[in-house]
């Protein structure tokens, strides 16, 4: 008698591996339900032991060279290490991370603007340098408001130039003894610095060709539909670590009583 | 230490240890080949008598170290730096060799940097970044999140 075999194919899908893994884990009994069963799954990236500690040794190296302008140094999770500095320092700091013997970071990957306008120095400047003797990177970062001039970095790096053109354009940023600085990606009249928070997304004006004039005009922007806004705040807490410590009661001295006769 | 710590950790470029190749072309002479000497570098001549100019550099190097502060970090790092390469310069007068022990690259490179160090130096001397923070920053400038 001849036994016919029937062979179904199914497409397991994600949570049908789910049960193929289960159903494995039961028959060999290696890994539970709760040893991290997704992590044959999923891409996570690995940590580096070694790259952060070497950063960190970097790190602690050039604020010990360097005391007078940096003032604060760290890496991140993901092994980037950046030097948080006074903006009196940014040619020295950039020159010595260019020249020196263990540092020679030749080369300036970027140069961008953080607009936090919450802080009193509301735009913080960040560097990011590469090295290619050593095959490792930098951040440096200072910080300025909008009418204090920063210095330029192009006598360091010559590729600030764009890059700090940029950042005037769109942040208002001053840089003192840059060689040509002017707008870079805005129209050629326009007014305002676009990439600061409190320039609206829609702009404050729209362009149009008018035939009367036979020219394009610039008019207050008309939207259509009124702007709406979402409040995305959800209604647990987000970061339960960065919790701001509570206030502690303080006595104040109240009056002072008077003597009594 | 450190600076063995730093080359030791990753590889070194590619291009930055090849040997002293030959250029554009091997010529052919009675049977024989000669190679033409270059860097293979764009704008880098070969250097002649590598010895003598890191030799000049270094001297030079230390010379500006002198004004800085002895208790500077600068100062001590820089000069283990220079003394541990100077070392090497003169114990070894192979130019080959004297590639790979310093671990910098082709000796041009070791030279253009050595140049580097030296206008660092001088311009430190007038920096002073030795002396305490200039200025704290404001309190909550460097927090994240906000």
């Amino acid at each position: 008698k001849a036994c016919t075999l029937l062979l179904v194919e199914v497409d397991p899908g994600f949570y049908g591996s789910r049960w193929i893994l289960r159903a494995w884990n039961a028959i060999c009994g290696f890994r539970t339900e709760k040893n991290l069963w997704y992590l044959d799954l999923a891409t996570v990236r690995p940590k580096n032991e070694v790259e952060q500690k070497q950063l960190c040794a970097f790190g602690e190296y050039v604020a010990e060279i360097l005391p007078k302008y940096i003032q604060q140094v760290q890496v991140t999770c993901f092994n980037e290490l950046e030097l948080l500095i006074h903006p009196d320092g940014i040619i020295p700091v950039l020159t010595f991370l260019r020249d020196h013997t263990n540092a020679q970071f030749k080369s300036l990957a970027d140069l961008t603007a953080v607009d936090v306008p919450s802080r009193q120095y509301r735009f913080e400047i960040v560097y990011n340098l590469l090295s290619l003797r050593f095959n490792s990177r930098i951040r440096v970062k200072t910080y300025t408001d909008e009418l204090t001039p920063i210095d330029s970095a192009v006598s360091v790096h010559k590729a600030a130039n764009w890059y700090e053109r940029e950042v005037w354009d769109m942040y208002g940023v001053f840089f003192a003894n840059h060689p040509d600085l002017r707008r870079i990606l805005t129209d050629y009249g326009f007014e305002g610095h676009p990439f600061r928070k409190d320039f609206p997304l829609s702009g404050y004006v729209e362009v149009r060709y008018d035939d009367e004039v036979k020219r394009v005009v610039a008019e207050p922007v008309e939207l259509s539909q009124e702007f709406r806004k979402f409040d995305l705040n959800s209604p647990w807490e987000a970061f339960p670590a960065y919790r701001a410590p509570p206030e502690p009661l303080k006595i104040e001295a109240g009056a002072k009583k008077e003597d009594a006769k | 230490m450190r600076l063995a710590a730093q080359s030791a950790a990753v590889p070194a470029v590619p291009g930055g240890a090849a040997q002293r190749g030959y250029g554009g072309g091997a010529e052919e002479v009675n049977g024989f080949v000669c190679f033409v000497q270059t860097t293979g570098l764009v704008g880098l001549a070969v250097a002649e008598n590598p010895h003598e100019r890191l030799r000049i550099l270094y001297s030079k190097i230390l010379g500006v170290l002198q004004n800085i502060p002895r208790d500077a970090a600068y100062r001590k790092y820089t000069e283990q730096i220079v003394n541990q390469r100077y070392n090497l310069v003169q114990t070894e007068t192979d130019v080959q060799k004297l590639q790979d022990k310093l671990n910098g690259g082709q000796i041009e490179e070791v030279i253009v940097q050595a140049e580097n160090e030296l206008s660092l130096a001088r311009k430190m001397l007038q920096w002073k970044p030795w002396e305490p923070l200039v200025e704290e920053p404001p309190t909550d400038q460097w927090r994240w999140p906000i």
